[in-house]
């Protein structure tokens, strides 16, 4: 029998790519060894998730542009030679064209953009580790099994636990008084990384589940902290057809979000649990997804 | 004690390989005289593994289907160098692998999170399991799994893309069996890990 531990053999030895003296030497050290057998057991929980691994079928337009390019007779990948000089000075007068449309565009963007502050931007770069975080919470609340550190149906005290806990700023609206809850806060996760605490909330507006993430900025990567925007106040709207849910993200006053839910309209209704104002909600409401 | 992994020529995988490969080195000879039949068979026959397989190191569906064109017009263009004693997806799997690795190096970057969704699970559903459930396991492995480094993703993906053994697999990535298994243990276990939460469904309705 092996004495020591077999750890790194074991999802071969579950693949049965192991010589049957191995495999054998293994067995006998797993009947011995409990951290082995726990480290089995949870290899072999891995490779049973593994095995729902989907095959994506490639789109239908691929094969019609592959057998284009066979009946073209040219399987060769093209690589295109660099310009002459008489062929270069023909290209002068469509790059002055394409300068004077830039600077048009530029006119016009800036006259739409003062008409509305608020930019929606469908976003198709990568996903963020905040926006995967989001999604699956989204769907572990969707099924009733989010996880709570912190369980209250009162916004003021979750926006307080948050501060004392992580130093976030939620600005959850409170509850009108005396009328009907716009929203039903369920409760608050934290989580901790390397680089700082994330906290989720999870919450309903008519019975449909949102979470919310946030993070203090320097918790999340450079590259992923969502743009604040120059001149406009910029949301990124991401949708993932497969769970239908969306994905708003955005970034203010050094904190970033990602909103998650199945609300229509691109979920925009979960804003107005923090944008109470009436203005702020029309331009939120108002605001066109840029594709 | 030390362990090699043993060298399984016999296991499925390879024996598959070797009494596929005449017919496949013969519709590659077809192909490269012209013949637009056996492209379309080929063609066919490869282009939802190979595509997978690029969707999933690239996370981009735009980027997945230029590799998958790059795929096959390179193994036209080589096909001369096709010996038939691997199988012609090993060949193609590598040259995905390697176009990915040079796609990695321009851009650094890589892709939408919902890039081609779940429905894809969806179509291997047996009537009598659970649709919802099992679409909803499926597109979380497929997050989880898109969610590991390039190097652990890439052993996970060709293993349960295509079953390939180790050994195929090592011939793919071009590193040793072992670096293979130990990645695949990485794997298993980062994703073990990371749907913890599923284990209870997923055990209940087994």
């Amino acid at each position: 029998m092996l004495r020591r531990h077999v750890g790194k053999y074991l999802s071969a030895y579950s693949h049965g790519e192991l010589s049957s003296d191995q495999a054998s030497s293994i067995a006998q050290h797993l009947l011995g060894c409990d951290r082995c057998r726990k480290e089995l057991d949870e290899i072999e929980w891995g490779i049973s998730l593994a095995r729902h691994l989907p095959k994506l079928p490639a789109p239908s337009g691929l094969s019609n542009a592959m057998q284009n390019l066979f009946q073209s007779g040219s399987p060769t990948p093209r690589v295109s030679r660099p310009l002459s000089f008489p062929q270069a000075r023909w290209l002068a007068i469509p790059a002055a064209v394409a300068m004077l449309g830039a600077v048009l565009g530029s006119v016009l963007w800036y006259q739409r953009m003062r008409d509305n502050p608020i930019s929606i931007a469908s976003t198709g770069r990568s996903a963020t580790k905040l926006e995967v975080l989001a999604l699956d919470l989204h769907m572990q609340q969707r099924r009733g099994l989010q996880q709570l550190d912190f369980s209250t149906e009162d916004p003021q005290a979750l926006r307080v636990w948050a501060a004392q806990q992580t130093g976030l700023k939620l600005d959850l609206a409170d509850q009108p008084a005396g009328g009907d809850p716009q929203y039903q806060v369920d409760g608050a996760r934290i989580w901790p990384t390397s680089r700082g605490q994330i906290v989720s909330v999870f919450f309903t507006v008519d019975q449909i589940p949102v979470t919310l993430i946030a993070a203090n900025v320097r918790t999340v990567a450079k590259g992923e902290v969502p743009s604040k925007g120059i001149f406009q106040k910029k949301i990124f709207y991401r949708f993932d057809s497969a769970s239908n849910t969306s994905l708003l993200s955005w970034t203010r006053d050094d904190q970033s979000y990602v909103l998650a839910s199945d609300l229509p309209n691109l979920g925009r209704a979960a804003c107005f649990v923090c944008h109470t104002s009436p203005h702020r909600r029309e331009l939120i409401g108002n605001a066109k997804l840029e594709r | 004690m030390a362990f090699e992994l043993t060298r399984k020529l016999a296991s499925a995988g390879v024996t598959r390989g070797v009494s596929e490969a005449p017919n496949e080195a013969a519709l590659l000879a077809a192909c490269q005289e012209g013949d637009e039949q056996a492209f379309r068979s080929l063609f066919d026959s490869h282009k939802d593994r190979v595509y997978s397989l690029a969707l999933y190191l690239t996370r981009d569906e735009a980027v997945a289907s230029d590799m998958t064109q790059q795929a096959f017009l390179t193994l036209l263009a080589k096909g001369k160098e096709f010996r038939g004693d691997a199988k012609l997806s090993t060949w193609l799997y590598r040259l995905v692998v390697n176009l990915c690795s040079d796609e990695r190096r321009r851009q650094r970057r890589s892709m939408p999170l919902a890039a081609a969704g779940g429905k894809e699970a969806m179509s291997e559903k047996s009537p009598q399991e659970n649709r919802f459930a099992r679409g909803e396991i499926a597109l979380a492995v497929k997050r989880a799994i898109e969610s590991l480094k390039p190097k652990l993703r890439a052993p996970v993906v060709l293993k349960y893309l295509d079953d390939l053994s180790y050994q195929e697999i090592s011939q793919v990535l071009g590193c040793s069996m072992g670096t293979v298994a130990s990645r695949l243990n990485r794997g298993h276990k980062l994703l073990a890990r990371k749907l913890a939460y599923l284990r209870a469904s997923l055990e209940g309705d087994e």
